[in-house]
């Protein structure tokens, strides 16, 4: 990681679990954050669960009323719920790599191409007619990341900015198949994270932070 | 015509993500758990369809299957 990167996101996993709510996953994954970020002893004394409660903006975007500085921003996609926790501003988004059943490689392709000019920006649908399968994943969970950040969810102008490196702001890191993993656009960072390959995972921040992964 | 549409909604929502079992109240989140991209999937399916490109911000608004049945009524979108 960069030593540049100052500001913290964890990324909490849950197995996915209806007897939880999402509220209740974001309640437990910011008393953690705060746990491993405190040097008390006693960490049942950081806060109450008032200090703890989670809100929605009208467009659904979670905060913590009574704890500034602390960000939370959630997802969900087959088997796991992702809560992340952050000291600046985040957005996350998981999406499993879904096929529709008897759906052949070829159909399946032609769909997400399908999908990317009916809901991405020219230049990401361009990007994407290579290697369809990987790259529309990525884009899509980048896209979606990035408008849970600024909290407007998805609009008619998702399509109308892009979340590719234009400037070629690639942040230093690649993965085995030479593609970007860490990069800026639109005046943000984004961070691929791996940790299921049947999963492609994004998060957003304004600057460069150290993404950790916990499970609990 | 709300039965013909009704079949339609859960053929396409099967279809995308082979869930079955609704009812006019089924909430696509909270009793589904679709994902955005399970409603983007499925918003294809319907703009295929009655070939029409459907407003993102009238796709949030829809948050059960009968409030797609009310505005599949209201846009005409009815020949299925």
């Amino acid at each position: 990681m960069s030593a540049s990167a100052t500001k913290k996101a964890v990324l909490y996993i849950f197995n996915t679990d209806l007897s939880y709510s999402t509220e209740d996953r974001l309640k437990e994954a910011v008393f953690s954050f705060l746990c491993a970020s405190s040097s008390e002893t006693t960490p049942h004394s950081l806060c109450d669960d008032t200090m703890l409660q989670i809100c929605r903006t009208s467009l659904g975007k979670p905060y913590l009323p009574h704890l500034s500085g602390i960000y939370v921003s959630a997802s969900h996609s087959g088997e796991y719920l992702l809560c992340a926790v952050s000291d600046t501003k985040i957005g996350v988004d998981i999406q499993r790599h879904e096929r529709i059943k008897n759906e052949t490689e070829d159909e399946t392709n032609a769909r997400l191409q399908k999908l990317s000019k009916r809901f991405f920006h020219p230049k990401e649908a361009e990007f994407i007619t290579k290697q369809p399968w990987d790259r529309f994943f990525k884009v899509w969970t980048a896209k979606e990341s990035y408008v849970k950040y600024t909290g407007e969810g998805i609009t008619d102008n998702f399509m109308n900015f892009s979340i590719l490196p234009g400037d070629c702001r690639i942040l230093s890191e690649e993965n085995d198949a030479k593609e970007f993993v860490r990069w800026s656009a639109s005046d943000v960072c984004f961070h691929q994270i791996d940790f299921d390959q049947q999963y492609t995972v994004c998060v957003c921040t304004k600057e460069l932070v150290n993404v950790h992964i916990c499970r609990l | 015509m709300e039965e013909n549409l009704f079949k339609f909604i859960e053929d396409a929502i099967y279809k995308i993500t082979g869930q079955k079992g609704l009812v006019y109240d089924t909430d696509f989140v909270k009793d589904l758990g679709l994902t955005s991209f399970d409603v983007m999937n499925i918003v294809c399916v319907f703009e295929d369809h009655f070939d029409v490109e459907i407003p993102s911000r009238d796709v949030w608004k829809l948050r059960r299957v009968k409030d797609v049945i009310d505005y599949m009524i209201r846009k005409g979108l009815t020949d299925v």
